[in-house]
């Protein structure tokens, strides 16, 4: 597909405006279905949401202008607004405790996952880039921890493309199916979170997961995603310094120590805005501050309800089926491979460290 | 476009060769891995701290009472 047209200033406007115009109104959509008697019994509104978007990516891209619309398609942005305003609803005390055994899991997973597909990789000849920008999307939170490995590795454009591309394919499946999985599984509100925190790789997607199973799975997944986001910075240093004193080194290079400064610039700053608004809440519920009573803090859950209906929305719009075809057979075996492991180790590691086994429960 | 929008593997590449570009090599790299390797990347660092202030911005409507929009179509 071209990318020309949406790389003019001008059309690169308009198509932000065509763009927010087709996802408001598919948002639209979405929150009439989950609020019409019968219907939303039927569906979550992630998924109405989700496949919404996965339509009109289908009608965008046979009429060739998905490209027009991408300026719009931010998942990021709105889910990360919606996760600052979720800290409103999370008690600061909540975040300390799911926080500490979230940071106990990320550490856990991050570092298996990311060197089982490490090695993975080096069983299927991948080239040391690839590996490193994978083995961080799969183990991290997929596409922010691919961008930051890609540029602590100097990745190719090519591998980080890839890369991305498997994490947007194989997200969407996830979200719909493990939340119906825990349930059948009868798994507890709190490991059923941890599992989708620790094991989906977009935080969007995570978010999406935990809402279709429950709001207090919803806010465990994402303070567990949160807890191994922070872990970016960490992992993009490493890298840096593997690469600098091991990798160039064995190609002549003379492998000069990398800044630590990095582990900040690379911290995901939304995680403050959500602790931040925690905090805020916390003590207007210790003081009884009027302002901010139940009225105000049940607007801002309304408010982002509607950022994530945008965000899944755009879950669907983002999904690329032009780079699916152009998928060679040894990264995207390596990446499905590690993503089973990847699910089955979450669900191991969210019994011991929600279940009750390391930790109290609860 | 100008030598910062440049790709920085390939700038890494041109000085790999000589003695005072090794240390411009892991500069590059740091530079990279924390400002993002692609022009639209440099972007994220901004847009990171933008979700903050926006979502705080919606925290403050919701406070003074700006929130019919919301409730027109409330979940």
């Amino acid at each position: 597909m071209s990318s020309k047209p949406a790389s003019q200033p001008g059309s690169k406007t308009a198509g932000l405006i065509v763009g927010l115009i087709l996802i408001i109104a598919l948002s639209l959509l979405t929150n009439y279905l989950s609020n019409h008697p019968g219907v939303h019994k039927a569906l979550e509104f992630p998924l109405w949401a989700a496949a919404f978007g996965l339509l009109a990516n289908i009608i965008l891209t046979a009429t060739g202008t998905r490209d027009f619309i991408m300026p719009a398609v931010k998942t990021e942005f709105f889910l990360k607004i919606g996760l600052v305003l979720l800290g409103c609803s999370v008690n600061i005390t909540q975040i300390g405790v799911v926080g500490a055994k979230g940071i106990v899991q990320a550490l856990i997973m991050v570092t298996c996952v990311f060197l089982f597909t490490w090695w993975l990789g080096g069983v299927f000849k991948l080239d040391e880039k690839m590996r490193a920008v994978m083995s961080t999307a799969i183990s991290i939170c997929g596409v922010s921890a691919a961008i930051a490995a890609a540029g602590s590795v100097l990745a190719g454009k090519e591998e980080l493309t890839y890369v991305t591309a498997l994490v947007i394919f194989t997200a969407l499946p996830l979200m719909v199916v493990m939340p119906y999985l825990a349930k059948a599984m009868a798994l507890p509100v709190q490991v059923a979170g941890g599992w989708f925190g620790g094991n989906i790789d977009t935080t969007a997607a995570v978010v999406g997961a935990g809402t279709i199973h429950s709001e207090a799975a919803m806010k465990v997944a994402s303070i567990v995603k949160m807890s191994q986001n922070a872990l970016i910075g960490v992992v993009a240093f490493i890298l840096a310094i593997y690469f600098a004193t091991v990798v160039e080194r064995k190609n002549g290079g003379t492998g000069e120590r990398p800044s630590a400064r990095v582990i900040w610039d690379r911290f995901p700053k939304f995680v403050i805005g959500f602790v931040l608004a925690s905090t805020l809440v916390s003590l207007a519920s210790t003081y009884g501050w009027a302002w901010l009573g139940k009225p105000v803090l049940a607007s801002i859950n309304n408010i982002r309800q509607w950022l994530f209906t945008l965000a899944f929305v755009c879950i669907g719009l983002e999904i690329s089926f032009a780079e699916f075809k152009r998928l060679g057979f040894g990264p995207t075996v390596v990446y499905i491979i590690a993503t089973i492991f990847n699910t089955l180790l979450a669900l191991g590691v969210a019994y011991l460290v929600f279940g009750g086994i390391l930790f109290p429960a609860g | 476009m100008g030598r910062d929008c440049e790709p920085v593997h390939e700038r890494g590449e041109e000085v790999k060769g000589s003695a005072g570009g090794i240390a411009q090599l892991v500069t590059l790299r740091i530079w990279a891995a924390a400002r993002g390797r692609r022009e639209g990347e440099r972007m994220k660092i901004t847009e990171d701290w933008w979700t903050v202030i926006v979502g705080f911005a919606l925290i403050v409507l919701a406070v003074v009472g700006l929130n019919v929009p919301w409730k027109i179509f409330s979940y």
